[in-house]
């Protein structure tokens, strides 16, 4: 069967052909690509189906159970004669306070531990007692009442001996309590410590490093990364002391380094490349100075527009703590000059062929530009009556004065020049110049 | 035989049998407009592969107005622009000279003449600008000023980049034989 139909043109013919064209897909294609569908929808927040959102709620859960169990079970830490219970910590941690009272040992030591607000009990005992004593009440509740009321309201808590023994307390004992603005954070670390103890005469704070304070809510500044025990010491008008610890965390600093390729963002198209030479980070942010960024470790680039770049690297170390490094008009002196001197004189001696030092050109016996970034040139000098007395296409090479091999008379001439910047930019200059007389 | 819009209201529940489904039917047609603007073929693969993720996650945005092939042949053109952007910066093709043959006379083409292998084989030798914008323009029927947006070029680069692809065509396709 001959197919008459024609087309009138290549569009038509493509159209008609190709419009509708089906193309094999390879067989293996569907599943390969059912993988990453199932993957791209457990991506997908959708309601009815289990999902990465409903997965992450999932292990926050579990996170959030594991956490409270495991506070719940800790083990004090310190130990020591007389200890007694600061409830209301401010902090994240929990923490163990020792109140020691050195003229009055009392026979038998309490060991407690306490978790912020969630021992109430205990903590409602330990104010009524506090204020009892605040009260100058004596024996309103003797350790065996306490820990009786303890394993009444808390059975399995709180292994109290029986044979406990209340003394009286004649002055209040100091309760040592401290907060921090931050407890973790990027070296070189500035803290701030409160104070939020009562009932003592004066403090040291030991910071663990070496250093030491007696202010009472001192600012302190740790250089170096590493974890800290800060140590704040009380003492109580009554000569008792009284202690508490908690640990903040200096973490060290990444250091972003890099370099630039050897590349030209004046060549259109090319490529720069970025070498990353930073320590101690895990993530990079850089900016190329044209609005665009990159998170990538090693990135190239590519520049629209020629021009000088500030390039920022940004490197965040495993902890979150930045550093960058900022390279200023990365691609070098890209500035592109030309200017003309407007007089010189002639070497009296005879033509010098009109070569230049651009550097070191002392006797200003030829006429030339100081250029910079200058890749195509010619430029023309005419005499005032307009013959052209000289013309170069070599930017190195100048007027020497000499017009066929005689020396220009003196005066007024007129140059123009006309050429091509290394960014492609055209340009056309023109001036006069004067021939001086050699004095 | 399933109906699209059974097909369609599987796909919005995630079902499984019906995604196969809309593959089987419609792969063979998103596969040919890749080949279009894929430099190769596993290139055309990995955008009807980011296509097909972008219709089965997206579909229920698909609002019903307008046909659901014009719907998923905009997805695919749209992934393989961005892809064809993506790579453009990597692949350096040869620029061509200005062919400008005279098209005057009667240039009517007989259907017989070229199967559509071949014309997609002469169209798989065009540089990828040209082979973006020749389909863009002569198969999928976008105008000059779409193109240019699409491609974010100056519409002036569009329609001189498609006349260049069209002689260059016309060129291959007479020595071909």
């Amino acid at each position: 069967m001959k197919n008459k139909r024609t087309y009138k043109n290549i569009e038509e013919l493509y159209r008609a052909k190709l419009g509708k064209r089906q193309y094999p897909v390879p067989d293996n294609f569907w599943p390969r690509f059912a993988k990453k569908l199932r993957l791209r929808e457990f991506m997908n927040f959708r309601p009815g189906s289990f999902n990465i959102y409903y997965l992450a709620g999932l292990i926050a859960v579990a996170a959030v159970t594991v956490s409270v169990l495991s506070t719940k079970s800790k083990e004090p830490f310190l130990e020591s004669p007389n200890i007694i219970i600061d409830s209301d910590s401010l902090s994240v941690a929990p923490r163990n306070i020792i109140i020691e009272k050195d003229n009055k040992a009392l026979p038998e030591k309490i060991k407690e531990e306490s978790t912020p607000g969630k021992d109430e009990t205990t903590q409602k005992i330990i104010q009524q007692a506090g204020e009892n004593e605040n009260k100058g009440l004596k024996k309103d509740y003797t350790d065996t009442e306490i820990a009786e009321k303890r394993t009444a309201n808390n059975p399995d808590r709180l292994p109290v001996d029986n044979k406990v023994a209340f003394e009286p307390i004649a002055a209040p004992a100091p309760v040592a309590k401290f907060m921090s603005d931050i407890n973790e954070g990027c070296a070189p670390l500035s803290i701030y410590f409160k104070n939020l103890s009562h009932n003592f005469d004066s403090c040291i704070w030991e910071f663990d490093d070496g250093g030491i304070s007696t202010e009472e809510n001192p600012v302190w500044v740790y250089d170096e990364p590493g974890n800290y025990e800060v140590s704040l010491i009380l003492f109580g008008k009554d000569g008792s002391r009284a202690a508490v610890r908690e640990t903040v965390k200096a973490y060290p600093r990444p250091v972003a380094r890099f370099e630039v390729s050897e590349g030209n963002p004046s060549i259109p198209d090319e490529e720069i490349r970025f070498y990353n030479y930073s320590q101690n980070s895990v993530a990079w942010e850089w900016d190329f100075g044209d609005g665009e960024k990159s998170d990538e470790f090693e990135p190239s680039h590519f520049y629209d527009k020629p021009g000088s770049y500030t390039v920022t690297l940004i490197a965040v170390s495993e902890q979150g703590c930045t550093d960058n490094m900022v390279i200023t008009n990365a691609f070098g002196d890209n500035t592109c000059y030309i200017k003309f001197p407007n007089a010189f004189v002639p070497n009296e001696g005879g033509p010098t062929g009109g070569y230049y030092s651009n550097r070191s050109d002392q006797q200003e016996e030829v006429f030339h530009p100081v250029w910079s970034g200058v890749t195509a040139y010619n430029l023309r000098i005419y005499s005032r009556r307009g013959i052209l007395v000289f013309e170069s296409d070599d930017i190195e090479i100048g007027w020497d004065g000499y017009y066929k091999g005689q020396k220009a008379e003196p005066g007024v001439y007129i140059w123009k020049v006309r050429g091509i910047y290394k960014t492609g930019e055209p340009f056309v200059k023109g001036g006069d110049v004067t021939v001086l007389p050699k004095w | 035989m399933t109906s699209d819009q059974q097909i369609l209201e599987g796909c919005l529940k995630h079902d499984k049998l019906s995604q196969k489904m809309l593959f089987e039917k419609y792969s063979g047609m998103l596969m040919g407009i890749c080949v279009r603007y894929a430099t190769d073929i596993p290139e055309a693969e990995d955008i009807l592969q980011e296509s097909l993720l972008k219709i089965y996650i997206n579909i229920k945005d698909y609002s019903g107005e307008g046909s659901f092939i014009g719907w998923m042949r905009r997805i695919v053109i749209n992934t393989a622009i961005t892809y064809y952007h993506k790579n453009l910066k990597h692949k350096h093709y040869i620029e061509i000279e200005e062919l400008y043959s005279s098209e005057a006379g009667d240039n009517s083409i007989p259907d017989s003449r070229y199967t559509a292998d071949e014309l997609q084989k002469v169209l798989d030798s065009l540089p990828p600008g040209y082979k973006v914008i020749f389909s863009l323009y002569a198969i999928e029927g976008y105008k000059h000023r779409e193109i240019a947006e699409m491609l974010d070029i100056d519409i002036n680069t569009s329609k001189s980049q498609y006349s260049r692809a069209r002689s260059f065509l016309r060129k291959k396709l007479e020595n071909y034989k």
